[in-house]
């Protein structure tokens, strides 16, 4: 097998923190509704749920280091079910990035440029990812890594502002005022969302040098996003009530619309706006990046560059059949509710009876 | 290398095709800039009228734009129709320049339109993306195309200008408070809590309507007058359902615990001259404790006001204001204080039976769950009876630059 190029620690931690904070900065608000204030908590303990999934992954891998997880399942169970197993793998990504493109392009459309149509900003960050893409992994997430970071800044940055004079803590506290059935419920939503990252591990996985050894790398990037992401709620509800906040369609910008600084500037949305757009490049990126791996899985590393154009239109042509912010965040809350984690555990499992068999055969075990 | 190299020319082109066409560009000169949006309603005919004050762009020719604009107190239409889209559309028929509402400083309501479709004109304000929502929500007992119209002929300033400071500065002595947009949709949200708004009023009755009116479009309309910020407007759900004056207003301030520099009481009047003692507020700390007996809600309201005296007219105190003085003027404060907070808590709970107060609040925050499940239902018939008892620990830490009373040789 031919010799994966590794990414750093620095490179695994902020791709997984991106592979995470992907759809769910638009539907958390699914889950305002039943988690009422304690929203910020469900998606806190929901994102740390995913965790022994990227665990149980990373364990995985750990037979076939060189391998993604679909290689393992080939080497198992065969090359007709893999085959099955990634054309739904590319089809989940390319669904959740024709959502996402979709939901940041009416952003945009909403707050910036109302008279822009919403294909215009679609055509330019696919065009622009699928240039990026044209480079080596490193490369890649040495770019996740810079967006992450930029993106950061600028969220924390335009909220530091809201400090103390725009937050209200009465609508933090009490932190409780729902039922346990209705924050877990929530909390499962959240943690179905937040297995974007898997998809994504399923494939980086052969570029971690040894994972399970590193697996710290990945936790760590998620416990970072969790924490971050669950602030960020919190710090949109203290701002603007859980009422209020529930209803909204970008929490974060709806947020940094309403802090003004001296008599002279009002709002500091485009900084946030900023954050969203990186977020949207960085997950078309993930995206893309997965959807064409696996197409190289089916066809072979014959006309890469083909394939990736494919990949590419194929996130177009989704994201313009869409074309509309409403059914993409119902769609997004559709793949979250029932799609993505099931699917991943689909995988997990071939993945895990794929080793077993891998062991049967050969009776032994792969470092 | 020479597929690379079309391979770049040809993403070049495509990232530049859609850079051609600037859908949303648009020359600063041709927007007229919204300071101030009115709405009214009208119950005989049932049309709401939208009264926009705008300051039309032009190109600056000899001087600065400023300049320019400074001499412009900017211009009144309103325009009734039966939805605010059909007003908004007739106005754009007398308007060569597109409204842009990015600098928006003020939403003022009319009473009957308060009273009528608040809820829907809300909704329009706070899902509509162009107007912030950071900028004052105020009302009026008129109307308000008064109040946008009205010119103060003793400074040059437009209306919505005017009120936006006002606002600012009205609540130091606490007879008004701002709210932005936001936050009365909060209030409007939020259970357990009922919206209020500032008041402002105009000595305009009537307006002159000096562009002349073409199908209910009246065009730049405008009289000198004055405006004036005072007191509260109180909601319950969605409607307007009172005024409350100075006093009531000043009373609320104290129990949400909003900022007040300035406080005066007057006490005993002899002849032309009274008691009367001139106070600059430092720190205020206000909380509402909710207490559950027996299935009994009481409040206790705790407020802790920290001074310093600034002038004082005594006849009963020594020269020296020492302990014995400062003790009685702390009692004094207490008690007018207290007077604030009852004649608020009359208006609100007895006589508009409106928790502008946010008692609900503080018991779902305490009781979240009691609240959900019985309380909020039944809070309407409960709050009226609620008992509410007043604590406040008034001091004085200092009197100003003297230790003495003005000795008159």
């Amino acid at each position: 097998m031919i010799k994966k190029q590794k990414l750093t620690r620095e490179q695994i931690f902020f791709s997984t923190f991106l592979g995470i904070i992907g759809n769910i900065v638009y539907i958390h608000t699914w889950i305002s509704n039943d988690t009422n204030r304690a929203s910020w908590l469900a998606s806190f303990a929901g994102i740390l749920a995913i965790i022994p999934f990227a665990l149980w992954l990373m364990y995985i891998s750990k037979f076939n280091p060189e391998g993604t997880i679909f290689d393992t399942i080939k080497q198992g169970i065969g090359k007709l079910p893999n085959c099955l197993l990634c054309i739904i793998f590319i089809t989940l990504n390319v669904c959740i990035s024709a959502t996402h493109i979709n939901m940041f392009a009416e952003m945009l459309r909403v707050f910036v440029f109302q008279n822009t149509p919403a294909p215009v900003f679609m055509f330019i960050m696919i065009l622009i990812v699928f240039l990026i893409l044209y480079s080596d992994i490193t490369t890649i997430c040495k770019l996740i890594e810079v967006l992450t970071v930029i993106g950061l800044i600028n969220y924390f940055s335009c909220f530091v502002f809201a400090f103390p004079k725009m937050i209200n803590i009465k609508y933090i506290i009490p932190i409780f005022d729902t039922s346990l059935p209705r924050l877990i419920s929530g909390l499962i939503f959240m943690t179905s969302a937040s297995s974007e990252l898997l998809l994504f591990l399923m494939v980086i996985v052969s570029n971690i040098p040894d994972p399970f050894k590193h697996r710290s790398w990945v936790i760590s990037g998620i416990i970072s996003s969790a924490v971050v992401f669950s602030l960020a709620i919190l710090i949109i509800i203290a701002m603007m009530s859980p009422e209020i906040a529930k209803r909204i369609a970008f929490g974060g910008v709806n947020a940094a619309r309403l802090i003004s600084v001296g008599t002279y500037i009002y709002g500091l949305e485009i900084l946030v706006i900023g954050t969203y757009q990186f977020i949207a490049l960085g997950k078309i990126i993930i995206c893309m990046y997965c959807s064409w791996t696996s197409l190289k899985r089916i066809f072979g590393e014959k006309r890469p560059h083909l394939q990736l154009a494919f990949t590419a239109l194929a996130i177009f042509i989704t994201a313009i059949l869409l074309n509309s912010y409403t059914k993409s965040y119902f769609f997004a809350v559709f793949l979250g509710r029932y799609i993505l984690l099931p699917f991943s555990i689909l995988v997990l499992i071939l993945a895990s009876i794929s080793v077993k068999i891998r062991r049967n055969r050969t009776g032994s075990v792969a470092k | 290398m020479i597929g690379r190299i079309l391979a770049l020319v040809l993403c070049i082109l495509l990232l530049l095709a859609p850079m051609t066409g600037c859908w949303d560009y648009v020359e600063y000169n041709d927007l007229a800039q919204i300071i101030a949006i009115g709405i009214d309603f009208d119950k005989q005919t049932n049309n709401i009228v939208l009264s926009l004050q705008f300051i039309p762009t032009s190109k600056p020719s000899n001087g600065s734009g400023s300049q320019e604009q400074s001499k412009n107190n900017g211009l009144v239409h309103s325009a009734a129709d039966t939805t605010l889209f059909g007003a908004l559309a007739k106005l754009q028929q007398v308007v060569d320049k597109n409204f842009f509402y990015g600098y928006s400083k003020i939403l003022v309501i009319g009473e009957d339109a308060a009273k009528n479709v608040l809820l829907p004109m809300m909704e329009i304000h706070d899902r509509s993306p162009a107007i912030r929502a950071s900028s004052y929500v105020v009302f009026t007992p008129g109307k308000a195309e008064n109040v946008l119209g009205t010119i103060d002929s003793s400074h040059n300033e437009i209306s919505g200008n005017t009120l936006s400071r006002l606002l600012e500065t009205v609540s130091s002595n606490g007879a008004s408070f701002p709210v932005t947009i936001q936050k009365f949709m909060e209030m409007l949200s939020i259970s357990g809590i009922e919206a209020v708004g500032p008041c402002a009023v105009t000595t305009v009755k009537e307006l002159d309507v000096k562009g002349g009116t073409i199908d209910s479009i009246k065009a730049n309309v405008q009289k000198e007058g004055k405006l004036m910020v005072s007191g509260l407007a109180a909601f319950k759900g969605s409607s307007l359902v009172g005024w409350l004056d100075q006093k009531q207003s000043l009373g609320l301030g104290w129990i949400t615990g909003k900022k007040i520099n300035a406080y005066k009481f007057t006490g005993s009047v002899s002849g032309a001259i009274s008691d009367e003692a001139y106070f600059r507020v430092t720190n205020t700390k206000s909380k509402i404790k909710v207490k559950l007996i027996n299935g009994n809600v009481s409040i206790d309201i705790d407020l802790k006001v920290t001074c310093s005296l600034r002038k004082y007219y005594a006849f009963n105190y020594t020269d020296f204001l020492d302990n014995k003085d400062l003790s009685q003027l702390k009692d004094k404060l207490s008690k007018s204080i207290t007077g604030d907070i009852e004649a608020a808590l009359k208006k609100g709970q007895k006589e508009l039976q409106s928790d502008i107060f946010g008692f609900g609040f503080e018991f779902y925050r305490k009781y979240p769950k009691l609240w959900n499940q019985k309380y909020e239902k039944e809070w309407d018939e409960i709050f009226p009876e609620i008992p509410v008892n007043i604590k406040v620990d008034a001091s004085i830490t200092n009197t100003g630059t003297n230790i003495r009373n003005l000795i008159v040789k």
